[in-house]
């Protein structure tokens, strides 16, 4: 062909010209028969293949935002950060320094480790630094710019808990987007919403296109609901801060502290002891997994553990010994210091020795807490109505409030020896309950004899949560009868709780002092104590009950007043000064007197 | 009376072939406005988007460069196409210099001159057909076997190099260079032209059907040795399965579907969801949005368009008698209807995703320059012929050309 000259006279050029026309007549019927194929003849399976493996429309749910926790006083407690996470998918991001330099510039990654991963293929991941809101528009931003389709950012799901382990207790914390513990796991369906779904055509950076959105399949989505309760932020903090610094300094196991409004229930602080930081309570779980500490961070000891109320029930015995007319005004037990009842002794002690009171009314068998007196009340008054009167009181019922773990209370109906048992209710044994429950009892004295049970949740959205009544207990002047005796603990001269006297001020009070049953031998005498203090404050219409108790002091101490009684004062002190209550001139003069 | 006709269309060039042009222009620029609105809108640029804006100012770009090519004279675009093939060849090997190739998309293909970006690879489909054209119709100069001076010795040896050998290991060296950028597309592309050139230009059968074989067995080779080559291929076939179809398989299937979608009638102007999830909708999968808004009637009538430009310009090239002009035209025509169908096979999902544009319809600067080069020449081909036939007639006022034409015969 190389001869050929320019002036082609072969007649061969028409020919092969016609093969190339014939090749490119084949290519365009064979494109148009593809055509056909694709719009005509096979659109059906087209489509239908499409549409099981979800390309024809997108389907995309629109995650929920988890509501917030606030305190009565408006405090966050807990929300959702707005932080969000940047995540890649190698093959469908540009290689070229200048993108990754960008982006590494907007998020803080180095530009090294996305470039070396985007260089090495394989699956996508996401980047566990978090980035604010305008940190992540920089990188959607880039990824408009560099049209970088495998770059995308998500939501962190993280929760913020402003008062950190001051409310942690009562809050919980949340893992993977799911409540675990607290309130964040108990209101789970509350606060987590319901997530919507849209279902229609996106464009390339993922948003719906508006007209080919199909509003008939797509649901729209419902945020969590807020949730407000009855907790009083300052208040909970110096309940948890003086409970942290008495259980460190008496080698407590657990502790609480229950500040209650006697009046409508609402529990104004929750305290518990020991704490964790619902940022990173995997130390808190370890621990406990350990041994390390005897209360993990997912029990709340305040609902999730019994305790023996001790002296404190005392209280109550005398006041259903009024009502029932077992104890007339005036009368008098004597107290030997012991009591034999059927085949058990029961002793009074005070400070490590037998103890005899003498003649005991009833204001003396409060104020000194004397356990014969009580024993033989109570078994004049006999086991039936005695447990009639704890049921009534709510305290073998769960709390309520509303947390996880929340558990009854414990009495053994099928004792024996039913004369025993009502004796040991007498002062306070062989019934277990719940602090939350105990608290929520003892408010009945402040309440003219009414039971409330205490509320937690004030309001779950725009839903407020009813105060529950749970009827009377006792006589209106029974019940004031028995605070005015508690009163006696703390201002009376033979008073346990005379220690807590604050200048100025009238409390009321009873302490506690519960011998725990050893887990291992079964046998009360392990030297293991209940320490608690239950109080008024003021005494004369009380605003608060606050009710302390700690758990096995191992410092040397053990008795109510010394143990939880400094809770107590700090906690008095504080409401006082937060509440600005007045003084009080006649007490005042009074105690200055003494 | 057929000579004077003849003498209309030749001051023209060819009328329908114009005709075919403006339709194809037209619908380009309709197809890149209304493919690129969607990313557009979705960048916050507004209804027109920037490539529309710069598509436009392309195809003015277009009818300058076409008109100035059309109007020289053929032995002009002759020595120039050398030139031309040099220029693009060089702007190959400039892809790789730092500073002046440009990369995007994981891909250095583009150099960047100011303001614009080129594509050597395009120009080079139409250099490589001008190139081959020129060195093919060289005639090399009678040698007298027994003179044994220097001047014969060359004569012998480096000419005959130079003519017939130097060009195809240069047009050889492009292939590697685009591939490497790399663009198998494109390389392919140039390759093919280059295959066009030989069987219009009458090569020998056997020369002709062992390329083939080579080409095929090259082809095989390139497929099976780079492993992500292997991997379209195989994600190609298996484009539907959940894992493929949001990622590698995402274009071929979202394209298919989209045209699957438009069905016969297609689903009106503007409407079309294809734009919107396609990254590249404006540029190699234009087609998808035609026929996903104007049904089989609107993908038919850009077939017919695109079949008929490149069918009619080797038509017409079976008329002309002029080596040189004969394999352009025809060249060119071969280059725009090969480049159509693999790109149209492509947006139908019949063949894996191969990076090349349709011919007028893709936006694109350097696709769009290299077809007003490829074009014009063309043309200005098809008028000198007219010209050169009016030789014949009785009463020629052309000796200019004619005596021209004599004095290289």
């Amino acid at each position: 062909m190389w001869r050929s000259r320019n002036r082609d006279t072969s007649g061969d050029g028409p020919a092969r010209a016609r093969i190339a026309i014939g090749f490119l007549t084949f290519g365009f019927l064979l494109v148009g028969a593809n055509q056909l194929r694709v719009q005509v003849s096979a659109r059906d399976e087209i489509l239908a293949s499409a549409d099981g493996v979800g390309q024809l429309v997108t389907e995309r749910a629109v995650p929920a935002e988890r509501g917030r926790i606030y305190s009565a006083d408006g405090r966050l407690l807990a929300r959702s950060a707005k932080l969000f996470k940047m995540g890649m998918t190698p093959d469908r991001v540009p290689l070229s320094p200048a993108f990754f330099a960008d982006l590494s510039e907007a998020t803080g990654v180095s530009a090294a480790e996305l470039m070396d991963f985007a260089a090495r293929g394989g699956p996508g991941r996401d980047w566990e630094d978090l980035l604010s809101r305008s940190q992540r528009d920089a990188v959607r931003r880039i990824r408009a710019d560099y049209q970088a389709d495998g770059l995308w950012t998500k939501s962190a799901g993280r929760r913020e808990y402003p008062m950190g382990p001051l409310a942690a207790p009562i809050i919980g914390w949340v893992t993977d987007g799911r409540g675990r513990t607290g309130l964040e796991a108990s209101l789970e369906s509350s606060l987590a919403g319901e997530k919507g779904l849209v279902v229609g055509v996106t464009d390339r950076s993922g948003r719906f296109i508006p007209w080919l959105t199909r509003s008939i399949l797509s649901r729209p989505v419902r945020n969590g609901a807020d949730v407000y309760l009855t907790i009083d932020s300052e208040i909970q903090r110096a309940a948890m801060q003086s409970l942290a610094a008495q259980c460190e300094l008496q080698k407590a196991d657990d502790g609480v502290v229950v500040v209650l409004n006697p009046i409508n229930g609402d529990i104004l602080a929750l305290a518990t002891w020991p704490d964790f930081d619902p940022d990173d309570p995997r130390e808190a779980l370890l621990g406990a997994a350990e041994g390390l500490r005897v209360v993990g961070p997912e029990l709340n000891p305040a609902v999730g553990l019994r305790f023996e109320p001790g002296s404190m029930f005392k209280a109550f015995t005398v006041a259903l010994g009024i009502d029932t007319g077992v104890i007339e005004s005036g009368e008098t037990v004597t107290c030997e210091g012991r009591k034999r009842i059927t085949d058990r002794v029961i002793r009074c002690a005070g400070d490590h020795r037998l103890k005899a009171h003498g003649a005991v009314t009833k204001e003396l068998c409060i104020e000194a807490s004397c356990n014969v007196a009580a024993a033989t009340w109570a078994v004049e008054i006999g086991f039936n109505r005695l447990a009639e009167m704890i049921r009534g009181l709510g305290l073998l019922d769960r709390p309520g409030i509303g947390l996880t773990g929340e558990v009854e209370g414990d009495l053994d109906f099928d004792e024996y020896n039913k004369t025993l048992q009502a004796a040991n209710l007498g002062f306070g044994q062989s019934l277990n309950a719940t602090p939350v429950a105990l608290a929520g009892a003892f408010a009945v004295f402040a309440n003219d004899g009414m039971l409330v049970r205490p509320r937690l949740i004030m309001k779950i959205g725009a839903e407020e949560q009813p105060v529950r009544f749970g009827g009377r207990v006792f006589r209106p002047e029974t019940a004031r009868q028995v605070l005015a005796m508690m009163e006696q603990v703390v201002q009376g001269e033979h008073g346990t709780g005379r220690s807590l006297r604050i200048p100025g001020y009238r409390l009321a009070g009873k302490t506690g002092t519960a011998q725990k049953r050893d887990p291992e031998t079964g046998r009360m005498d392990s030297g293991m104590y209940v320490s608690s203090f239950v109080g008024y404050v003021p005494a004369e219409s009380p605003k608060a009950v606050v009710l302390v108790m700690i758990d096995n002091p191992s410092a040397g101490q053990y008795y109510g007043a010394q143990v939880a009684g400094p809770v107590f004062d700090q906690v008095c002190r504080f409401l006082i000064n937060y509440w600005k209550m007045p003084a009080e001139r006649a007490s005042e003069e009074n105690v200055a007197a003494r | 009376m057929a000579v004077s006709r003849m003498r209309t269309v030749g001051a023209r060039g060819d009328r329908l072939l114009i005709y075919l042009l403006i339709s194809a222009a037209v619908v380009g620029s309709f197809a890149v406005l209304d493919a690129g609105y969607a990313r557009a809108m979705a960048a916050g640029e507004g209804l027109l988007s920037a490539e529309w804006k710069r598509h436009l100012l392309w195809l003015g770009v277009f009818v300058v460069v076409f008109q100035i090519t059309s109007r020289a004279p053929v032995r002009v675009l002759r020595g120039l196409s050398v030139v031309f093939y040099l220029g693009a060849f060089l702007g190959a090997i400039l892809v790789f210099v730092p500073g002046v190739g440009v990369a995007a998309g994981g891909a250095q293909r583009w150099i960047g001159i100011g303001p614009i970006t080129l594509q050597p690879g395009e120009l080079l489909k139409p250099a490589t057909i001008l190139f081959l054209a020129c060195v093919t119709s060289i005639e090399l100069p009678a040698v007298n076997r027994y003179r044994r001076d220097l001047a014969a010795r060359l004569d012998r040896s480096l000419t005959p190099f130079c003519v017939r050998v130097l060009p195809w290991v240069l047009v050889l060296l492009s292939l590697v260079l685009v591939e490497r950028e790399p663009d198998l597309g494109t390389a392919a592309m140039i390759g093919a032209g280059a295959y066009g050139v030989l069987l219009l230009g009458r090569a020998r059968w056997p020369l002709l059907v062992g390329l083939l074989i080579a080409a095929l067995a090259i082809g095989a080779v390139f497929a099976t040795s780079r492993d992500y080559r292997m991997e379209r291929i195989a994600t190609h076939a298996s484009r539907w399965d959940p894992s493929v179809v949001k990622g590698p398989g995402l274009q071929a299937a979202q394209s298919e579907v989209a045209m699957a979608f438009g069905g016969a009638s297609g689903v009106g102007i503007g409407q079309g969801r294809a734009k919107h999830v396609l990254p590249a909708a404006t540029t190699d999968f234009v087609f998808t949005t035609i026929a996903e808004e104007f049904g089989l009637i609107g993908s038919g009538l850009v077939i017919l368009l695109l079949g008929g430009i490149s069918i009619r310009l080797i038509m017409l090239s079976m008329r002309l008698k002029d080596r040189f002009s004969r394999v352009v035209v025809g060249g060119i025509g071969w280059w725009i209807g090969l480049q159509s169908i693999l790109n149209l096979l492509m947006a139908g999902a019949a063949i894996p995703p191969v990076g090349i544009p349709l011919p007028f319809i893709s936006y694109g600067g350097s696709s769009l320059l290299a077809l007003a080069i490829g074009l014009g020449a063309a043309q200005a081909a098809l008028k000198m012929e007219s010209h050169t036939e009016e030789k014949i007639a009785p009463d020629s006022h052309r000796r200019r050309h004619r005596r021209t034409r004599l004095s290289r015969a």
